[in-house]
């Protein structure tokens, strides 16, 4: 007991010791050097590309600009971005999806770009559709860094074995499966849980439905396109049995890694995922799997600057050399998995080479979720229902979408109260 | 001959009892451990063997060099947080327990139990208001926040205090005839009686520190402070595809707990045996 | 005496208080005032970072939650109070007799059951992340061992987490197997305190091993069973962390307890009301108490 007592007494000793030293951070910045935080959501490999591509930054721009990243994991990003940036604890310059900007930038919690930009000739540098999808109320809130849609993953030796072609709507999709069989487990493997709600998203889009009203406010996805769309997800699983029931969440990727599965729907930023496995695969688009209009869910890293009334000049010049350095390059970001945004970069050769990407998706097809401060309210109850739809044979469709509708409607009031 | 035989029936068939169902207990840890050493390609296969085809130690070396969430960090602050918290809590509710057990004073036993009785409040019904209080010290992303505020429990000061009830009372009244003085009384008697005392208390403060998940994920927003069971959560979803290295990382977090127990096993028990008794 | 009577009493009557204040005054700020605080906070459109924008609204939160049906959050209380209480029921009876069981199984002291009770406590160290990072893995639907064994004996592949009723059963089932070890101690340390004597009289009667369970064993621990139901009756309300993080509240929000929508009202992203969650929390508060009361009788009446 003694050793006990004396062990814990010097652990606590150093512990406070070193409790005292504190953060390491404050280093000395040299003369005029401007230093930036900045808060981006990339966990897996892509931080470690965004963390390249910022400490290749700190070297080029040595004694001018110095960028101190944190990384924030996206399940907890928005809640801690919402906590600190009203108490002007938030960092410099952040990552945001484009499907939160509208939110953050009606609450205030954003800076727009307008004052700083030539917009007209800045919206000529990037995909228009990413770029006018960072808007808010005419002010730019945002510049996008990548785009990254959904796409189909195939496993090619399956595929040859059984002489079957990528399918490219929902009856080669049948028919494939039909003809795969005897030849693998399984087809297609769909989760119910993520990434059910975007492969839902394009779904509904592909059947020309919608997520919200014009207002961009309140549910407009209860309609017979929407019934149409999920009871085709309920229907694949459950009469055509193209994947097996119950499939939890990265179940779907686990048969594709095990080669139990000749498809795989996911988003791009799967593909170094893929990679790492030993499977033999290629890419396609899913633009009219589900539907006859061609639609892909995507959606779209950008730039963002926290509110903070006092930013200087100096520090805004900064973060506009900053974003134009990772944005220029950005074919490292395309190695990591992502769609880049910046049209100099998608047309280069080096893209062009890309064995992946540019099956992945047709980008005149992809297609974001309406632009509104509502859409985590008004649309998003939807997501669960998609679960419970495509996990029960018998699911109520209709009553799915009308619970989903009821929660919507209910926490848009909320919001707009 | 009758009641030596049907004893040792009984306790055969206790045996075989217990050793089933602390099998359920087992199997899931080991399990765990298994697929840790595995290749993440053995891990995913879907095969039921608990001895790896291939030995491979490929997914701890990756955990322990991911410098983007380092557990070994996470290890290290936990550590530090639930260390600070035990000694100051020690010291704290020591002496109170003093004053609440040894001396006497008008009101005492009063306010004691008034204490104790709001160990009935439940926990949620402050949380929202002790945010609002770290924001109003500037508390949030810092140690304090994970050790100070606890610091107010009240159920250390309980059980010392039930210690220091058994205490003899010629002894306390020997030291004072000697002209010790309380100060004195609480460092040279009543300290090292209660000794076994302090450490169950100890034991168990630190380790509710650092078990706590949703305080520190509440106050805590990045990697200086945060603690091993939201890094580890967070890790999850790091390694979300990665079986084996999310296995690694779980066996990692559990080492210093095992080792803690393996060394201070009986005063675990001692302690929560003495929770459960005459409340 | 002494030639300074007053002083010294005075003295001698103050020092109580530098023995305990230290605690009190940590206790006050850290504990009395929030308390008090919370309160008042559920009376407000409270906003957390901007004072100017806070406004007393009299009992508006309560009946929000409470009675105003079109209301969101009277959708989220309700469904998160069904949500906790499903798993208060579910999880209270295993919790305390599981360890009843393996506390008589030990009471008998068999070969190595000091093995047996680490084996059984262990678990009771882990933190919530580890527990559930474990139990993630062995309830895999794909490649879990739970479904591989079952597989062989030609069980199909069942959804653990993410279906009804095996995402309550899995929560209850990690429950049982991450706390019992506390209480299975609580009660070896008891059993231990009944008095051999009223057994053997009992043997003479013929009572079968049911009926001294019932009237002797009970009775005898009354006090400890009393504090083991009120404890994991708490505990159980407040479960949070299992199912955040195994179910993430689904299959459809239907493990979605009101801890954690408490949570996301009060901090999440977007737009927080911590007036609304702070309503919440007391009203949980409230109810775990009136709770715990009614146990206490039920209790008492029943082991009298």
């Amino acid at each position: 007991m003694k050793k006990l007592l004396i062990m814990l007494a010097s652990f606590v000793l150093v512990f406070t010791l070193s409790a005292c030293n504190g953060d390491d951070e404050g280093e000395d910045l040299a003369e005029g050097e401007v230093a930036l935080t900045y808060w981006n959501l990339f966990t897996g490999p892509d931080g470690e590309t965004m963390r390249s591509l910022v400490d290749d930054f700190n070297v080029e721009y040595e004694d001018e600009i110095r960028v101190s990243t944190q990384t924030i994991p996206e399940t907890e990003f928005y809640e801690v971005f919402n906590n600190t940036v009203p108490q002007g604890q938030g960092p410099d310059i952040a990552i945001m999806h484009m499907r939160r900007i509208a939110k953050n930038a009606d609450l205030g919690l954003l800076n727009s770009f307008d004052d700083q930009i030539d917009e007209a000739a800045m919206r000529e540098e990037y995909l228009s559709e990413a770029w006018d999808g960072s808007k808010f109320e005419g002010e730019q809130y945002g510049i996008p860094l990548d785009v990254h849609p959904l796409g189909m993953y195939y496993n090619k030796d399956i595929l040859d074995d059984a002489g079957v072609e990528v399918p490219t709507t929902t009856e080669e999709l049948l028919q494939a499966c039909e003809d795969l069989e005897g030849h693998v487990e399984h087809c297609l493997p769909l989760s119910t849980m993520w990434p059910s709600q975007n492969v839902f998203i394009s779904a509904l889009f592909q059947n020309n439905g919608e997520d919200l009203d014009e207002n961009g406010e309140y549910p407009a996805f209860n309609t017979s396109q929407g019934y149409e769309a999920l009871s085709l997800l309920n229907e694949l699983i459950h009469d055509h049995n193209i994947s097996p029931t119950n499939v939890n969440v990265d179940e779907d990727l686990t048969f594709f890694r095990q080669g139990n599965a000749a498809f795989h729907i996911n988003g791009i930023w799967m593909l170094n995922a893929m990679k790492d496995s030993e499977i033999n695969f290629g890419t396609a688009p899913i633009a009219t799997l589900f539907g006859d209009t061609p639609a892909t869910w995507a959606d779209s890293h950008n730039f963002v600057m926290p509110y903070n009334p006092d930013l200087s000049q100096e520090k805004y010049d900064a973060i506009m050399t900053f974003i134009d350095y990772v944005t220029s390059h950005s074919m490292d970001w395309a190695q990591a998995g992502q769609i880049p945004a910046k049209i100099s970069v998608l047309e280069s050769d080096e893209y062009a080479d890309l064995e992946y990407h540019n099956n992945f998706v047709d980008l005149d097809t992809i297609q974001f979720v309406t632009t509104s401060p509502y859409v985590e309210d008004g649309f998003e109850p939807v997501f669960s229902r998609v679960t419970t739809a495509m996990a029960n044979e018998n699911a109520d469709i209709q009553a799915l979408l009308d619970d989903a509708e009821e929660e919507g409607t209910e926490l848009v009031n909320e919001a707009l109260e | 001959m009758g009641i030596k035989a049907i004893e040792d029936k009984k306790k055969r068939r206790s045996f075989i009892a217990l050793t089933i169902v602390s099998f359920f207990w087992v199997l899931p840890i080991i399990w765990v451990v298994s697929t840790s050493f595995k290749t993440e390609a053995e891990a995913v296969s879907g095969s039921l063997n608990f001895i790896p085809e291939i030995f491979s130690l490929q997914s701890y070396r990756y955990i322990f060099t991911d410098d983007q969430h380092n557990i070994m960090h996470y290890v290290w602050n936990s550590f530090r947080a639930a260390g600070l918290h035990t000694v100051l809590y020690l010291v704290i509710v020591s002496l109170a327990a003093y004053a609440y057990g040894i001396m006497r004073w008008k009101g005492r036993d009063k306010m004691f139990w008034l204490l104790v009785s709001t160990m009935m409040i439940p926990v949620v019904m402050n949380l929202i208001p002790l945010y609002s209080l770290m924001i109003a010290f500037d508390w949030l992303n810092s140690l304090e926040a994970l050790v100070i505020p606890s610091l107010g429990g009240v159920f250390g000061i309980f059980l010392l205090r039930q210690f220091n009830l058994g205490i003899p009372g010629e002894v306390l009244e020997s030291a004072r005839v000697d002209g010790a003085n309380h100060f004195q009384i609480y460092f040279r008697i009543v300290l090292p009686l209660t000794k076994p005392a302090l450490v169950v208390v100890g034991l168990f403060a630190f380790m509710t520190n650092w078990n706590e998940y949703l305080w520190p994920l509440i106050v805590l927003n990045d990697d200086t402070y945060r603690t091993l069971p939201v890094g580890l959560a967070l890790i999850q979803g790091n390694y979300n595809i990665y079986y084996s290295r999310l296995m690694a990382a779980t066996v990692i977090s559990m080492i210093p707990v095992l080792a803690l127990f393996m060394s201070a096993q009986r005063f675990f028990i001692k302690g929560i045996s003495m929770t459960g008794v005459k409340q | 005496m002494s030639t300074k009577p007053w002083n010294r009493g005075r003295i001698k009557r103050l020092l109580p208080g530098a023995f305990f204040l230290p605690h009190l005054v940590i206790f006050g700020v850290f504990f009395v005032f929030p308390f008090f605080y919370g309160l008042l906070i559920s009376f407000f459109d409270w906003h957390m970072f901007i004072p100017e924008q806070r406004e007393f609204i009299g009992f508006d939160n309560y009946v929000k939650i409470l009675f105003d049906s079109e209301s969101i959050y009277y959708r989220y209380f309700w469904n998160g109070l069904k949500n906790t209480f499903t798993f208060v029921v579910l999880s209270v009876p295993p919790l305390v007799i599981t360890p009843f069981i393996l506390a008589l199984l030990m009471n008998v002291e068999p070969k190595g059951y000091k093995m047996f009770r680490a084996i059984f406590y262990l678990p009771n160290l882990f933190s919530i992340a580890t527990l559930v990072l474990i139990w993630r893995w062995v309830l895999n639907t794909n490649v879990g061992i739970l479904n591989l064994t079952l597989s062989e004996v030609g069980v199909e592949n069942i959804p653990w987490l993410s279906k009804q009723p095996f995402a309550w059963f899995s929560l209850v089932l990690m429950t049982v197997w991450w706390t019992i070890g506390a209480n299975m101690i609580i009660f070896t340390a008891s059993l231990k305190e009944v008095p051999d004597n009223l057994y053997e009289a009992s043997d003479l009667e013929g009572a079968n091993t049911w009926q001294k369970i019932r009237y002797i064993t009970l009775p005898s621990i009354k006090n400890q069973l009393i504090y083991i139901t009120i404890m994991t009756t708490i505990a159980s309300f407040n479960v949070f962390g299992q199912p955040q993080l195994a179910t993430e509240g689904g299959p459809e929000e239907s493990t979605t307890v009101l801890m954690m929508y408490i949570r996301n009202i009060a901090f999440g992203g977007g737009r927080p009301d911590p007036g609304v969650a702070s309503a919440m929390a007391i009203m949980l508060g409230l109810l775990m108490i009136l709770i715990s009361v009614i146990q206490v009788k039920i209790i008492k009446r029943l082991s009298d």
